[in-house]
């Protein structure tokens, strides 16, 4: 298909998938029906607006100070109270409409009757900060629940049904159904490099299945008939044919992705806890406004109307009582921190992720692709028979050829050396679950993989010294591979080795930080047992599959706050239940990164001291703005209520405090760059 | 099951019954053609020099060209938001008909086999083409539920300009229109309708231009309805000056 014509099936629709519609939540900025540029000018609006409205306000305010433009800025605050005032009210009306008294409907109600009070700039500047901090807040969550079909996307949807017989084989016609179509009992084929799509049991085939999207092991299996293996798995090497175990519904990777919502749903405690207190919050401030400007009049001597009257009393204390400071304090402090954080490589999907992140006292790492590199290197090479330079050169051409970690780890450490140009090979030949094959061109056999199968070809004498020898040297969590010609062998040790500088941080997270630490692994307990030895960590849970690390992390969750640091998949479901999750954000899964609060973009486990440093500092800031903010609503609203100042001087004292912390929480924006975690910088 | 799903009625009537809903959601703020940006400019240039004509008409002595710019101005804004306003609110019902069928699809699997069996039926396709097609189309959520939003609905996907693109594109259509009205009634204000109606049954034919229609038919429907409306409008104003 050219160019063009893509471009015009694009401009169609017909490249269009419904799940980032679906998923966005029915955002104008995914919409089907949308042309592809309209789309954009939708993305690009949401905040733009808000930020039109804060301009067109401070210009308000400029014009304000002068007395001969005080119209001109009526009318600009006019279109303040258009752009943003109009989604205030309709989100009021909503929570009305619910019977729902809130923030919101406080907010947008102090905002409007600024206008009867003659304070059109207060109300406007309210509407303004509301806007932007509502804004923000929905763009992060947008692009988390974008960035969550990720993990849909991996999911197949479509398998190839083989039908016709009762014993089918790979070589029977296949019919391409959706999976949710599809019983168990019925028979589907998966081609090499696919996905599994419904967990099933293996009828015809074998090879090397990948396993690393849902436990996060880098080195494949190898399966045959009669292995049951599950969806979401890739086998790497041979096609398979699989009896169909259970419906679409039941599915292992639709079990992830359920239990991925399902911590994700269980999270917010704390958010749940800000939005009760605000909720009754603003209740108690508008009944407190009714109540006042009814019954005032019975208890004092003043008037209903007026100036001085009840009503316009109870209309300032509403104003006064507004949490427009906190509602300033809250995110300038935490954007200043997320902004730290951003220099130093450090993404956090919401400002409250710092708040959970200094309240936790444990911590949690995946092994494999967290605290190791999660790539499998060569770490050490025997040499046994003669012509051993040439084998080598020869390796390194065909493991070209072929898509294992393991040949890919030999590739690697095969470039770096100085080979002679390789022989020409021919007849390459690739055996699922075994390794490569090919001949040199004076016919002499080559074969690379698994020592019993390439050992096949060497003299004997060379054979059984090697076998012996691979006896006496076997150790957890190292595997072997084997290049073999019949003169010689090469035995390659492969291991994955820890990210650099982990040692001192699990030391200083310890020790400085008074962390408690844990491993939790899907791997086999001798080798989580070895790394976790080498990085001084004494809590262990080794094999562990995704379900087994939540349950892990709820029963961690319960004693204290608990952080969990993560890359794979398989670590999704722990990552979304954890009071704050942690993704390895150049290595790790999509999907870690999409369920996860933060995401470490260079992989760089040394910043962690660093972040939870940031963390305690941000939370003692946003107590002092809290602290101050709080003081001078109530001095302002009793101020305003009793009458012994002027509105205007309870406006001033009410923005006043304002600034003051705003001011406070741009501190957080500047950090020292010595102290932990400095060594990363 | 099925009869729930199709209300008593069988899968051709109720495709039928689909696609009339559907061409009923899918039509414009500015008529069922394809609208775009350049339509609902030219539409609000239209509206807006027919409205200060009238205007003009009405209360010809009261009207400064300050005065006259400020209610071009406003009738700008009216415009746009009214472009926006109704064009959001086609898109929200396209949203809402779209997750219907989506949970149709997910669902009610086997009646949308059958509704997609009876609409490739209808056209031409037979057994055992039609349970292949329909195969392949029921394997893809996606391309199933394209189809079944343009082939049972008739509704196009990526067409639609943004709301407040169509809205600045209306806005923008006013203050051209208002700009030749100001400068034209500067130089002949006496020829008020003659040239208003000018301006009309041009843009009626740059209207028909863009649709692909027949240009001098609504250039000469336009120039011939304004004019009438206008001259009688004018006579009718006369007479009850003269008769006062």
């Amino acid at each position: 298909m050219n160019h063009t014509t893509d471009m015009l099936l694009k401009r169609r629709g017909f490249h269009y998938s419904f799940r980032d519609f679906i998923e966005s939540g029915s955002s104008e900025s995914a919409s089907p029906f949308l042309r592809p540029k309209a789309r954009k000018l939708a993305t690009l609006l949401e905040l733009p607006m808000s930020i039109t409205s804060a301009s067109l306000w401070t210009f308000a305010l400029l014009l304000h100070l002068t007395t001969s433009w005080i119209f001109y800025s009526s009318i600009l605050l006019t279109l303040v109270y258009f752009f943003s005032g109009t989604r205030a009210l309709y989100r009021a009306f909503v929570d009305l409409n619910k019977k729902m008294i809130n923030i919101d409907v406080l907010m947008t109600m102090a905002a409007y009757l600024c206008l009867i009070t003659d304070s059109a700039l207060e109300g406007a500047l309210l509407l303004v900060l509301f806007d932007i901090s509502r804004n923000l807040e929905r763009l992060v969550t947008s692009k988390a629940r974008l960035s969550l079909m990720s993990l849909r996307n991996l999911a197949p949807e479509k398998a190839w049904v083989v039908e016709g017989s009762k014993t089918p084989r790979l070589s029977d016609p296949h019919t391409l159904r959706h999976i949710e179509d599809i019983t168990p009992g019925s028979f589907i084929a998966v081609r090499a490099g696919e996905l599994i799509p419904l967990d099933g049991i293996i009828v015809e085939g074998g090879g090397s299945l990948s396993l690393a999207h849902l436990t996060g092991e880098p080195l494949p299996i190898n399966v045959k008939p009669g292995h049951e293996v599950p969806s979401g798995a890739r086998i790497i090497d041979s096609p398979l044919l699989l009896r169909v175990l259970k419906p679409a519904q039941e599915a292992t990777l639709t079990h992830i992705i359920r239990m991925v919502h399902e911590a994700q749903e269980s999270k917010p405690k704390l958010q749940r806890f800000f939005d009760k207190f605000s909720d009754l919050y603003a209740r108690g401030v508008i009944v407190s406004s009714f109540s006042l400007a009814i019954f005032l009049p019975f208890i004092t001597d003043l008037p209903f109307l007026g100036f001085e009257g009840s009503i316009y009393r109870a209309l300032a204390f509403m104003i006064a009582a507004s949490p427009c400071a906190i509602i300033l304090a809250l995110p300038i402090a935490y954007l200043s921190a997320l902004s730290a954080c951003a220099k130093r490589g450090i993404v956090l999907k919401a400002g409250s992720v710092l708040d959970r992140l200094a309240s936790c006292q444990q911590i949690a790492f995946d092994k494999t692709g967290t605290l190791t590199r999660g790539m499998p290197t060569v770490q050490s090479v025997e040499r046994f028979g003669i012509h051993l330079t040439k084998l080598e050169s020869a390796t390194l051409t065909l493991e070209r050829q072929a898509k294992h970690p393991l040949a890919a780890a030999l590739v690697e450490y095969l470039s770096l050396k100085k080979l002679p140009a390789s022989p020409s090979l021919i007849n390459f030949e690739l055996h699922p679950g075994y390794g490569m094959s090919a001949h040199l061109a004076d016919g002499e056999s080559l074969r690379v993989g698994k020592a019993s199968w390439a050992g096949e070809i060497l003299q004997t004498s060379w054979k059984n010294e090697l076998l012996e020898h691979m006896q006496s040297i076997q150790s957890p969590g190292v595997s072997y591979a084997v290049a073999c010609h019949p003169q010689g062998a090469l035995l390659f040790q492969f291991q994955d080795p820890l990210r650099e500088g982990v040692q001192e941080t699990m030391q200083i997270l310890q020790q400085n930080l008074g962390l408690k630490l844990h491993i939790l692994t899907g791997d086999h307990t001798s080798s989580a047992l070895k790394v976790a030895k080498q990085v001084n960590i004494k809590q262990v849970h080794a094999d562990l599959r995704p379900q087994d690390k939540l349950v892990w992390i709820n029963r961690l969750k319960a004693e204290s706050g608990l952080a969990m640091v993560g890359d794979g998949i398989n670590d999704a479901p722990a990552l979304a239940g954890a009071s704050v999750g942690i993704a390895m954000g150049g290595m790790g899964s999509a999907t870690a990164g999409a369920v996860a609060d933060a995401l470490l973009l260079h992989d760089d486990l040394r910043l962690l001291p660093w972040l939870f440093m940031k963390a305690r500092q941000t939370k003692r800031i946003i107590a002092q703005n809290l602290g101050l903010a709080g003081f001078v609503i109530i001095v302002a609203s009793f101020s305003a209520l009793t009458g012994k100042i002027p509105l205007w001087a309870a406006v001033v004292a009410h923005e006043g405090g304002t600034v003051l912390v705003g001011l406070n929480g741009l501190r957080l924006m500047y950090s020292k760059k010595s102290g932990y975690g400095s060594s990363a910088l | 099951m099925s009869e729930d799903h199709f209300k008593g009625k069988n899968a051709d009537k109720h495709i039928l019954e689909k696609f009339l809903q559907g061409m009923n959601i899918s039509q414009e703020p500015h008529g069922i053609e394809t609208s775009g940006c350049y339509v609902s400019a030219i539409d609000a240039a239209r509206q807006s020099t027919f409205i200060l004509t009238i205007l003009l008409l009405m209360v010809a002595g009261c009207l400064s060209g300050i005065k006259l710019l400020i209610i071009a101005f406003t009738l700008a804004l009216g415009s746009g938001a009214r472009s926006a306003w109704m064009a959001w609110a086609r898109l929200e019902r396209l949203h809402r008909m779209l997750e219907e069928e989506r949970l149709e699809i997910c669902n009610n699997r086997e009646q949308e086999r059958l509704e997609l069996k009876a609409l490739y039926q209808l056209k031409g396709f037979e057994e055992p083409l039609l349970t292949q097609v329909c195969d392949v189309l029921m394997a893809d959520s996606d391309r199933l539920l394209k189809v079944m939003l343009e082939e049972e609905l008739g509704l196009t996907l990526a067409s639609h300009e943004h709301p407040l693109k169509l809205a600045g594109f209306a806005m923008l259509g006013v203050i051209i229109s208002a700009g030749v009205f100001t400068t034209l009634l500067s130089f002949a204000p006496t020829l008020l309708i003659y040239w208003a109606s000018a301006i009309v049954a041009s843009l009626g034919a740059l209207h028909a231009h863009l649709l692909c229609n027949d240009r001098i038919h609504s250039a000469v429907f336009h120039a011939s309805s304004t004019f009438c409306i206008l001259w009688i409008l004018q006579s009718v104003l006369q007479h009850l000056t003269s008769i006062s």
